[in-house]
């Protein structure tokens, strides 16, 4: 099985403040990968990186084959790197359908959009139901929904999800970890960055855990889960 | 070409097209006092359109506007009697749209009140630097013998307003000015879903300069002279900011209803009360952004101008 991303010594950061220093991982084709650690480690700083958001100042990344640390933003999203933004960025004064056709703008997704959208509205009916509702009158669940729908808009080939629980109920993070699978099925890759260690780890095949803007352990997701260090010491209390 | 077909269906936008290019009339039916006053209402179509493109879609506010004017009447006044004024004018707008493209690269990477401040500080850096070289080699201000007749300078200027509207209206409904739109609501978002950002924000600021610089050139000639402080004046940049909120930037009448408005306010007022004209400026523009941030056009159209956003 091959890698689909892979993240070779690159460090980058906001200006004149170096956030990552030397990340190495490598996410499996239609597999769910799994970035954990605490606030502040570089979790966000690595996800808009690989998306280029943020520049990197050194190392390079590989994505299907090609190198992409030196492409513009938009031209990853075309080779089908989408990543779904943290804080559930969604255009609130556009409808929920409208949102999503805003996810397939870019070329290779275009013409595909109204398969595409019956797709999504299958995964979450709950935005088939809205469809015609403001996003910015959902709730907070549903315009995360909102958010990873739009991206499969676009036809990943890979997703990058920032924290796509962050400050959801637990009942509508569940749901949204359900999902996972059903996108892996689908032979989407995944890269999920998230706090909600327990289930992180539980739908994870294989997860790196960054510390300090460093990669300080990585194993499969069964493993790390049992391993003591990392419920107990290093990222506090996981009961939830 | 849909687009061009769109802009055929659009009833609103023929009826207010045709209402401007009807100008043309003013001089020969009101004579050459209102006459002036047209040319000033085309002029401030011009530039509110103008910047609407820019500022009113992407949301980064511009107060810097006045740089391309001036650069443009800057252009108009050193060339002329050497180049025609069919060349200068538009070389104007050239020269605009490249000092735009030029400074788009570095201002452009900061948002929010930092653009607003380094816009308004580059405005202010040209215009001295204009000031200087202008001393340097001794000219404290140039004289524009031999300038067109207002008509034709109205003539001129109805066709700038024309061509700026049409800009606007034809970006707006465009995938281009859609993902400008998506930057405005959410920057991030925009990008993510694929959007070249710094790409359209680029052209965008750009392509806002260009009739600005063509602008400055005509109200050189208009007013036959040429004076560094008085073509970068920021009051300028000010006016059109407020123009634009007052009339509201997601119509294309929008921009003109503000002109129109702040000028109507202008004539009644200026001559007479001018210590009050500037304050009831200053409470207008406070009730709009309270009461109405989306200005006249959309309390006259109110779901058109939604549409159109």
């Amino acid at each position: 099985m091959s890698d689909i991303l892979s993240v070779h010594k690159v460090e980058s950061g906001y200006g004149e403040v170096g956030v990552l220093h030397g990340m190495d991982l490598q996410c499996r084709t239609s597999k769910v990968t799994a970035l954990v650690g605490s606030n502040g480690a570089g979790k966000s700083t690595l996800m808009r990186t690989i998306a280029g958001l943020l520049p990197n100042t050194k190392g390079s990344i590989h994505f299907d084959g090609e190198v992409i640390d030196k492409l513009p933003s938009h031209a990853r999203v075309e080779k089908g790197l989408i990543m779904v933004p943290e804080g559930r960025l969604v255009f609130s004064d556009l409808t929920v359908a409208d949102n999503l056709r805003t996810g397939s703008v870019n070329v290779r997704a275009r013409e595909h959009w109204q398969s595409t959208i019956t797709e999504v509205y299958d995964l979450f009916p709950r935005l088939y139901e809205r469809q015609r509702q403001l996003a910015g009158s959902l709730s907070g669940g549903e315009q995360q929904m909102l958010a990873l729908g739009r991206g499969l808009m676009g036809l990943p080939k890979m997703l990058l999800l920032d924290e796509p629980t962050l400050g959801l109920a637990p009942a509508i993070a569940k749901q949204i970890f359900k999902v996972m699978p059903a996108l892996v099925e689908r032979g989407i890759s995944i890269f999920l960055a998230e706090q909600d260690l327990y289930r992180t780890l539980e739908i994870a095949d294989y997860a790196f855990v960054v510390e300090n803007g460093k990669i300080i352990m990585h194993d499969t997701g069964k493993v790390l889960k049992n391993d003591p260090k990392i419920t107990n010491a290093y990222l506090g209390d996981s009961k939830s | 070409m849909t687009a061009l077909n769109g802009i055929l269906k659009d009833r609103v936008l023929l009826i207010f097209l045709t209402s401007l290019v009807l100008t043309v009339f003013v001089p020969d039916l009101f004579g050459s006092y209102w006459a002036i006053v047209a040319l000033n209402l085309m002029m401030w179509v011009s530039l509110t359109q103008s910047w609407t493109l820019f500022s009113g879609m992407t949301g980064y506010i511009s107060l810097g506007h006045v740089v391309f004017y001036g650069i443009g009447a800057y252009v108009v006044a050193s060339t002329f009697k050497v180049l025609p004024l069919w060349v200068s004018i538009p070389l104007g707008g050239v020269v605009a749209g490249v000092l735009a493209l030029l400074v788009a690269i570095p201002v452009l990477r900061v948002r929010g009140p930092y653009f607003v401040i380094l816009t308004f500080g580059l405005a202010e850096l040209v215009k001295y630097i204009v000031l200087n070289v202008e001393t340097s080699i001794g000219k404290s201000s140039r004289l524009l013998f031999g300038a067109p007749t207002i008509e034709t300078l109205l003539y001129i200027m109805i066709g700038l307003a024309v061509i700026a509207t049409l800009m606007t209206k034809l970006v707006s409904q465009s995938r281009f000015g859609r993902g400008l739109s998506a930057i405005r609501d959410d920057e991030i978002t925009a990008e993510t879903v694929g959007v070249p950002v710094v790409k359209y924000k680029i052209t965008a600021f750009t392509l806002s300069a260009v009739i600005p610089g063509m602008v400055g050139g005509v109200i050189a000639l208009k007013s036959t002279y040429f004076e560094v402080l008085q073509v970068f004046n920021p009051v300028i940049s000010f006016t059109v900011v407020t123009m634009a909120i007052i009339g509201g930037s997601g119509d294309v009448r929008g921009p003109f209803m503000g002109a129109a408005f702040l000028l109507l306010l202008s004539e009644l007022f200026w001559a007479t009360i001018p210590q009050i004209y500037m304050i009831l400026v200053g409470l207008f523009l406070i009730v709009f952004v309270v009461f109405a941030p989306n200005g006249i056009a959309a309390i006259l159209w109110p779901a058109r101008s939604r549409d159109s956003q």
